[in-house]
């Protein structure tokens, strides 16, 4: 099977780069969401808040999901539900001339031949391979699991990461337990910590490794403080307790290396224990694809048009950096879905310093001094559209600094923030003129000031 | 660690307690008079989340201090004279793709309302199909607000 474009993927990512794409001309693609239906983590995510940005209403996320869903079918976007792409591979030959643009230079066009090969499988087709010109990798993201945040103690029934639970409770309507502890006050966990008490399970504690949360304020009010949640800072889970099942976690202080205390060691009976210690972009895929990766964001290592190192692979969502914001994760997909057409219409110039496998001049921009890193991770200021949205993450808690930009090491921007925290995401807008007139720009650089 | 730091470890600290400590002081020292009320909010405004400290008789507020700007005011004076909420949760579903739906109120309520809200919505039960807006519970506790489902539940 042969198609110009195709989604990995249909959760809020998916859907908007799809409906980008059907937008500015690309008839011929395909959505693969391997769940039983569109929408992805969203349909599971039944509380309010989604939307504020986009649509101006406080949405919850099968209503968020709701809206993109009924535009797809709106459009005719064909999409393959139940469906696992098991591989994602490059030929280097199987050159399809007919996509280069008669602007774009003899480089372009031999770089450009590379079609992807994206193997699948289902129960009713098998395992078969789709050849694609293009890909849009939107696969989200999954949760930090208990082997990986290596507690001690057997391994019982009761242990849930916050999502799964999530799941069980608003799509399955099953309860995991009735005393719970949480550890992890990430937005997953403080949301769960609500449903499961407004289901009527007591939670008696969400423990936090870090001096500060991880997530929304809003979510540590209106979850915890509203329910009269205990929140313990600097606290982490040291011992499980329970062989078929979890009857106590072992909870203690950590110093500021995130070492536990001794002596200060409290056991909570409880029997079921939540995970929402962190997410993990699922870049599998990407990975066999060898997609240059960014060890910070555990994403893919894109440009302004959020194109990975291989030309005609597109990266949005979760899958690239963990988004706070749905809102956000749409606008960086619908970017995604309008330059992945652009690319197939021959439109998205690889610039006049282009080399196989190079896209063109990229102006690589440098997260240093409390920004841990960029998306995009570099700018080609040719390509780039008017504006650019440049989103990124702080590294710590901070107050009354400021964001500075620099060009070759001059500050041409800084913009003063009475708040900075690692949970809450951060963006710049640069414009196009700015770099243009900017002359032998080399590197752009983004730091945090304390003022 | 900065006081920045210190200061957040604190809050977690004293969040369990937060709407329990009521510090009541007699107001002008008459016995039976209004009584002064403290009470501390964490503005939900932007990230600062400025502890606001609000001093109140009854429903009269008399100061408010810690908020950097207006939005730290307004939010605490609506969160002390009518705290409201969106709810959202679940109705059960026989006959669907799934045996629950996701419902949520179409406007917020007051927030001393939301444990009655949950429990009315424990005893309905609806048949599938069930479509994003179905109105599944009128006026929820005399809010004047309906409960509407907010995802579509295929019959099967």
């Amino acid at each position: 099977m042969k198609k110009e474009l195709v989604i990995i993927g249909g959760g809020p990512a998916g859907l908007a780069a799809a409906i980008a794409a059907k937008e500015n001309g690309v008839d011929d693609l395909v959505i693969i969401e391997r769940d039983g239906r569109l929408g992805g983590i969203l349909n599971q995510c039944i509380h309010n808040g989604f939307g504020l940005h986009t649509f101006k209403e406080e949405l919850t996320g099968p209503e968020y999901a709701g809206r993109y869903i009924d535009k797809v079918l709106e459009l005719g976007i064909p999409y393959k539900l139940n469906t696992m792409v098991v591989d994602l591979t490059q030929v280097s030959e199987g050159a399809d001339a007919e996509s280069g643009n008669e602007k774009a230079d003899e480089a372009a066009c031999r770089v450009q031949s590379g079609s992807k090969l994206v193997t699948v499988m289902n129960r009713q087709e098998g395992l078969y391979t789709i050849e694609a010109k293009a890909v849009i990798l939107a696969m989200g993201c999954r949760e930090r699991s208990r082997g990986a945040l290596n507690i001690p103690g057997y391994r019982p029934a009761g242990i849930y990461s916050a999502g799964t639970a999530q799941r069980y409770v608003n799509m399955e309507g099953r309860m995991p337990g009735k005393e719970v502890v949480i550890l992890g006050s990430g937005d997953i966990g403080l949301i769960m910590a609500r449903r499961m008490t407004l289901e009527g399970a007591k939670v008696k504690l969400v423990a936090e490794l870090m001096p500060y949360s991880g997530g929304l304020k809003r979510n540590i009010v209106q979850c915890l403080d509203d329910f009269g949640i205990p929140l313990k800072l600097s606290h982490t889970v040291v011992d499980i307790k329970g062989k078929e099942r979890v009857e106590a976690v072992v909870v203690a202080q950590v110093d500021e290396r995130s070492t536990p205390i001794p002596g200060t060691e409290e056991e909570i009976t409880c029997d079921t224990l939540l995970l929402s210690c962190g997410l993990i972009p699922e870049n599998e895929l990407s990975g066999n694809l060898g997609v240059e990766m960014n060890p910070v964001t555990n994403g893919p290592r894109v440009n302004e048009s959020l194109e990975t190192d291989k030309q005609g692979v597109f990266a949005c969502g979760n899958v690239l950096h963990v988004h706070d914001l749905v809102d956000y994760v749409s606008e960086e997909a619908t970017q995604a879905g309008k330059c992945a057409a652009a690319y197939l219409q021959g439109r998205l110039s690889a610039g006049e310093t282009a080399e196989p496998g190079k896209a063109g001049k990229q102006i690589p921009i440098r997260a240093v001094d409390g920004v841990r890193y960029t998306v995009p991770a570099s700018l080609d200021p040719h390509r780039m559209e008017e504006t650019q949205v440049v989103r990124f993450r702080v590294g710590n808690v901070y107050r009354d600094a400021a964001v500075e930009v620099s060009f070759n090491g001059k500050v041409v921007s800084s913009r003063k923030k009475k708040a900075l925290a690692p949970g809450e995401m951060e963006q710049v807008i640069l414009k196009k003129t700015d770099l243009e007139q900017f002359e032998g720009l080399e590197e752009i650089t983004f730091a945090i000031r304390r003022s | 660690m900065d006081s920045n730091d210190r200061r957040r470890i604190d809050r977690g600290r004293i969040s369990v307690t937060k709407y329990q400590i009521l510090i009541l002081v007699p107001a002008g020292g008459g016995y039976g008079g209004v009584k002064m009320e403290k009470k501390e909010f964490v503005c939900i405004g932007c990230p600062l989340g400025c502890n606001v400290t609000v001093e109140a008789e009854g429903k009269e507020i008399k100061s408010i201090t810690g908020n950097t700007c207006p939005r730290g005011a307004d939010y605490v004076t609506k969160e002390l004279t009518d705290p409201r909420r969106i709810v959202t949760s679940l109705v059960r579903v026989s006959g669907g793709e799934l045996p629950v739906v996701s419902v949520k109120t179409a406007a917020d309520i007051p927030k001393d309302k939301i444990g009655d809200c949950i429990k009315v919505l424990k005893e309905i039960e609806l048949r599938a199909p069930v479509r994003i807006g179905d109105v599944v519970a009128e006026n929820v506790c005399g809010s004047g607000v309906n409960v509407i489902a907010t995802r579509h539940v295929a019959a099967v």
